[in-house]
């Protein structure tokens, strides 16, 4: 057996349930790539290859005895570090939580649990889901597989950088304002923030209550539906939750894009923002795939881009607020100075600002969702540039802004990030497909005929270039300028 | 900080009810009140009328059923 590294969720499903592939077989392989390059791309904040190794001797002997329980027994995945796995630490990568261990396994970890997942560990975030990459933590930010130089998105940062590393076939990351599907455009993964309520946020560090939702971000389409299946359901103790049986997205997934009516919100990205030239020509390029394919193909138009953002700055930056206001006040020295600096703004909202986000949200939402009376799946951009420096401060902050992810946390409908090529400077780009509420099925069929009518997902960083030998916009070599990296911890 | 930035930042505090704050904290927050006026003013760009209900109101099923 070969490149266990990249393998799909699928593909190793098929053989571990054959037994043409041992779960400790596969976890050793990912291991073993994890201890080689790891410690130059930081996606892990706690390792833990002995919980995975005995999660895989485990899921050797049930499936050995005849007790397959489904895609994901014996498969590898990670969780972001705000996401709780019992007995471990749940630090949301900041010294405020730094000895917060988690008494309980939060709903999604409980799902991997029960689906016979391997634990392999906790992941690198933006500091509470929110900071950005910051170097006066206690663990560096992740770097992108693809440039090492660069920044891999968050929060979901770890997420990114281990699915695109091939340390993980999957990850589960959380997304507020775009925190999984910025970091799946960055690293050129796959990456769904599915309907609000779908997946539930029990055992999740919170950033913005309204806000927030929990997701999968994998290499490949089928790969993500598969794990969104697993983890959606009904959770009666996340006030959130929808009353929701569950995905149901891997079964539909081959039935193809003829006759889908797909419209192209483009003024979010040529009008409202200007897009980078190779990430507008990179979604017009995937647009004319999906034509091609026999999808019906015609532009829809809402309101400014600028509104969705504000509304969703105004309530994010509220909530986030009330939830960090007592450590502000007590312990403003343990965040880093991005952090402190992107949550301080929620002090100086006034409680109509929020009251009236949350009228112009419904008025959004309404408006946005009525596009579905004539279109089943729209396109629109994730990001309106590739990854910049991690070193350039000043663009890391203008990436927050230059985006069109927050609108569908403010509308609360699924959206995916899907990769769809590269720049010339070898960073992935990305466009974003949106569907009315619960449609998670259609847009990943949709992401489906794209991705196979295409050859991004097969592509992979070359970890072992060195800068001497490497084409511009590949190197992956320590650039000298950041310091030295300290190891992620390793647990038992 | 100059001494007028100080000031202006130990106003800003006031007006948030910090008192004796941090300097990590102090430090940022002429930049935090800035970028919140930036976007409660492309908020208040959007007009609302008395029928446009926010999104978050108060069910008592829901709260019966907590």
């Amino acid at each position: 057996m070969t490149d266990l590294e990249y393998l799909r969720v699928a593909d190793a499903a098929r053989l571990l349930r054959e037994r043409e592939l041992s779960p400790v077989e596969y976890a050793r392989a990912l291991i073993a790539r994890i201890e080689r390059h790891d410690a130059r791309i930081n996606a892990f904040l706690r390792f833990t290859p002995e919980i995975a190794l005995e999660d895989a001797r485990r899921a050797e002997d049930e499936i050995a005895r005849g007790n397959w329980r489904g895609p994901f027994h014996g498969v590898p995945y990670g969780l972001k570090d705000i996401v709780d796995y019992a007995g471990l630490p749940t630090t949301a990568h900041s010294k405020i939580l730094i000895d917060n261990i988690a008494k309980s396994d939060a709903f999604v970890t409980g799902k991997l649990r029960a689906a016979g997942a391997v634990f392999m560990g906790k992941l690198s975030t933006h500091e509470f889901a929110f900071g950005g990459p910051c170097f006066d933590l206690p663990w560096p930010p992740a770097r992108n597989p693809w440039n090492r130089d660069h920044f891999c998105g968050g929060s979901s940062s770890g997420s990114g950088a281990a699915t695109a590393a091939g340390f993980l076939p999957a990850a589960i990351g959380s997304d507020t304002g775009g925190s999984i599907r910025n970091p799946a455009t960055m690293c050129g993964v796959v990456g769904m923030k599915a309907t609000y309520g779908l997946v539930s946020r029990r055992g999740v560090v919170p950033l913005a209550f309204s806000l927030d939702h929990v997701g999968p971000l994998t290499r490949t389409v089928r790969d993500n539906a598969l794990m969104l299946d697993v983890i959606a359901g009904h959770d009666p103790l996340d006030p959130g939750s929808a009353r929701h049986a569950g995905a149901g997205c891997a079964g539909q997934i081959e039935a193809g894009v003829k006759g889908l009516r797909i419209g192209v919100l483009r003024h979010f990205y040529d009008r409202d923002m200007v897009a980078d030239p190779e990430m507008a020509a990179g979604i017009e390029a995937a647009v004319k795939v999906l034509q091609d394919l026999g999808a019906i193909v015609r532009e829809v138009s809402t309101h400014p881009l600028s509104a969705y953002l504000a509304c969703n700055r105004i309530i994010l930056s509220s909530e986030a607020y009330a939830v960090h206001e007592k450590w502000l006040r007590e312990r403003p020295g343990d965040y880093g100075a991005r952090t402190r600096q992107r949550l301080l703004p929620g002090a100086f909202v006034k409680a109509a600002d929020y009251v009236n986000a949350n009228r112009v949200r419904r008025r959004l939402s309404h408006d946005f969702h009525a596009l579905f009376e004539d279109v089943d799946v729209i396109v629109t951009a994730s990001a309106m540039d590739p990854a910049c420096r991690i070193d350039d401060d000043e663009k890391i902050e203008l990436t927050y802004g230059r985006q069109a992810r927050a609108p569908f946390n403010v509308t609360g409908g699924p959206a995916l990030a899907v990769p769809v090529g590269f720049s010339t400077a070898g960073l992935p780009l990305g466009m974003q497909l949106v569907g009315k509420p619960f449609s998670e099925a259609l847009l990943y069929r949709t992401a489906y005929a794209y991705e196979q009518a295409s050859d991004w997902a097969k592509r992979r960083p070359r970890l072992d270039v060195s800068p001497a030998r490497s084409r511009a916009g590949s190197s992956l070599e320590p650039s000298g300028l950041l310091g030295p990296v300290p190891p992620a911890m390793r647990d038992g | 900080m100059t001494d007028q930035k100080v000031d202006d930042a130990r106003r800003l505090a006031a007006e948030i009810g910090l008192e004796n704050p941090a300097p990590e904290v102090l430090e940022p927050l002429p930049l935090a009140a800035a970028t919140a006026a930036k976007h409660r003013a492309a908020l208040k760009a959007y007009s609302l009328s008395l029928a446009d209900e926010p999104a978050v109101v108060f069910s008592v099923e829901e709260a019966r059923e907590r």
